[in-house]
Formats: C-alpha cells, structure tokens, sequence
C-alpha cells in the first residue's frame, strides 16, 4: 500500500471538496494529457487541458501491484483516434493524479495516484475506453489476438471490435475465430 | 464568433432571465447527517432565457437565420445583456482567459465597462503599465485587455485571468436546442423563451 500526501488526505475527508484529477497517457512518445477541472491546469510545468473522463476502481493484485485500471475518456472529437489506429499503443503509459486546488484556485498539492501502466488500450468511436493492464495473462474476453510472426497470443489494440476465440482440436490449442 | 442579433435589429427588446449553473458532485451515499460534495467547477455559468412580448414574423425570421447559422447548439456566440435602465451592475471574479505564454489579447466578459480590475493568478495589475484596457476594443464589440507595450509581462502559461468590472455582462453561450421548426422556434420567443446555454468565456 501506499500513502497519500496529508493535505489531500485531510481534503478527502472533509465534507466540501475540492480537488481534481490529472490524466497523462504517454504513447510513441507523445502525451495526452487532461483534467477533469472546467479550466487548464498547469502542474510541474505540464499543462492539462479539460476533458472529461471518468476513472474506475484501481483492481491490485495481493502482490500490491495495480493489475486493471480502466479510464474512459471522452473522444467526441476523435483526437485520440488517429494515434491509436495509426500508432502503437500497446505498451503506452499512464499517471493519474489528483491536484487539491484552495478557494483562490492555486494548487496546494498533488499527487501521484497510480502511474506507469504498461498498457493496451482498447477503443471505441466517442469513449476511449483505456485498460492498462500490467502483463500478460490478465485474460479479458475480445481484447487479445493471435499474432502470426510470434505465434502467440497478445494484447489487442482493436477499434471497436472485439475477437472471438475458439479450441483448436487440432492444434489442442486456442485460436482466433 | 459571433452575436447574438443586436437589439436594435429586432423591433422589440428582450425580457432576458439569467440562471447561474453550477456542478457539484454529491455523493450518492448521503443521509441526513453527513452530506460530501465535490466542486467540479472553478467558474459558473451562465443560462439564458430570451422572451419577447409579441415578435413580428420578419424578427423572428431573422432570429430563425441566425439558429440556422449556428447548426442549432454547435456553434457558439455572444449574447450581451440589455441596457439597464438604471447604472451597470457589478460583477466579481469574472473567468476572462487562461494564459499560454504567447497570447496578449483577451476578450473581455463584457462591454461598456466603467470602472474594471484585472488579476492574473489573483493578483491585482495596474492598467496602463501592467495591461491595457480598450473599451469595445474586443470581438463583438466586447471590451477587450491587451499585453502588447513591450514594457508589459505576457501572461505566462497557465495563469488564470480574471476580473471585476461595471458594465454590460458578456455571455458566451449556445443554443440550447438542436431541432426546432420556424413556428414552434418563433412561439417559443413569446412564450416560455428560447434557451441559451452557458459557456465559459473565450
């Protein structure tokens, strides 16, 4: 486990809170990064931009590590679209943060919440669904393809669609339908 | 951008209610004893109703151009307040831009302003050495701040700017509705009002 900064933690535990969280999605090289605050937000020199997205439930595994961590994002204007039909984004990275703002709206802390997901990331036309997941082996239905050059089965970056497996009884093994 | 058509362009002026929105997340778990709520905003906005007494078909033609023109809600504009009969209201901590650096014009929240402060980051800047001040001088004819003496600091990036001010109030806004037809959208102006939807300013 891993501890929040005091002034956030004593914010959560008020009854009026302030605060907002900081997306980063890092892929080839180029980052994403946004803020579910109304207006931009500059923190260590980044500047976050508003978008909306909506985070679910960190998943860890018992060896304490974050094994799913699903973020949706807003892609009505598809500008994410390009970079993961025409890029890799298979192996990106994420931080999510969370900022504390005071009532004159300077940032009084921040801090990390969970960051440096290996990823894949799948992907419909106006949610950008992001599901880093960290390793292979976390079997979710649809999001894994067969690769031809290596033989084996990985991640799948998809554009709304999902893949379909079958048992071989051939082969004995798993293949894609 | 553009305006919402100039009150001198249509025969009668408007009554105009105005609804400040804000967005608070309250936590679904709440009882009467312990109620969390989280400020999703910084800055509210501002919805309007725009009702005219009787509207003659020619006016309502040219506020039905004018949807048309914005594709319904895509498309936003300037809607300024009517003239008050009395002197300007106040307003206070009014959201005017955000800073990138490079940027040294700024639209202002309003028009015809007869006393104004500017703050950059809260912090209060002097008019004529830190910013100018141009009444009008902006789009729309909404006053407008500049940066541009070489003596002034651009606003870097990131920083908020935002001001007081007495004047007529500028809100940046959409319609609210994307499907009308011309007699139910001219109806509408004479009767509950047509809906305009806040943004923030720009």
């Amino acid at each position: 486990m891993r501890s929040l900064v005091s002034a956030v933690v004593s914010e959560l535990q008020s009854s009026e809170v302030r605060i907002f969280h900081l997306l980063d999605i890092e892929i080839e090289g180029t980052h994403f990064r946004y803020t579910d605050c109304d207006i931009p937000l500059v923190v260590g020199g980044d500047k976050y931009v508003p978008r909306a997205f909506f985070a679910d439930a960190a998943m860890h595994s018992s060896e304490e590590i974050v094994d799913k961590f699903t973020v949706d994002v807003d892609n009505v204007d598809r500008v994410l679209v390009n970079t993961f039909v025409g890029g890799s984004p298979r192996n990106g990275t994420l931080t999510y943060s969370i900022v504390l703002l005071d009532e004159n709206h300077n940032i009084v802390s921040y801090d990390v919440l969970e960051s440096t997901l290996e990823s894949y990331w799948e992907s419909d036309s106006e949610v950008q669904d992001l599901q880093p997941v960290a390793g292979i082996g976390d079997t979710v239905l649809g999001m894994w393809e067969y690769n031809a050059t290596t033989g084996g089965i990985m991640p799948s970056a998809s554009i709304g669609e999902e893949d379909y497996w079958e048992y071989n009884e051939t082969t004995g093994g798993i293949m894609p339908k | 951008m553009a305006k919402f058509p100039e009150y001198s362009s249509i025969s009668i002026t408007p009554r105009v209610v105005v609804k400040i929105r804000w967005k608070t997340l309250k936590t679904q778990f709440n009882d009467e004893s312990v109620e969390k709520r989280r400020q999703k905003w910084l800055y509210p906005r501002r919805d309007v109703i725009v009702r005219y007494n009787h509207i003659p078909k020619s006016d309502g033609e040219t506020l039905w151009e004018f949807y048309n023109a914005r594709k319904g809600s895509y498309s936003s504009f300037n809607f300024f307040l009517p003239e008050p009969e009395m002197s300007y209201p106040t307003y206070t901590g009014e959201y005017v831009g955000e800073g990138d650096g490079s940027t040294t014009d700024f639209n202002m929240p309003c028009k015809s302003a007869v006393t104004h402060t500017i703050y950059i980051d809260g912090v209060a800047q002097n008019d004529g050495s830190d910013y100018n001040y141009t009444v009008g001088g902006g789009t729309d004819g909404a006053d407008k701040i500049d940066f541009d003496d070489s003596a002034m600091v651009t606003p870097s990036d990131g920083s908020i700017i935002t001001a007081d001010f007495q004047g007529i109030l500028k809100i940046r806004c959409t319609f609210a509705e994307d499907i009308f037809e011309f007699e139910t959208f001219r109806d509408l102006f004479v009767s509950t009002g047509v809906e305009l939807r806040g943004v923030l300013n720009e």
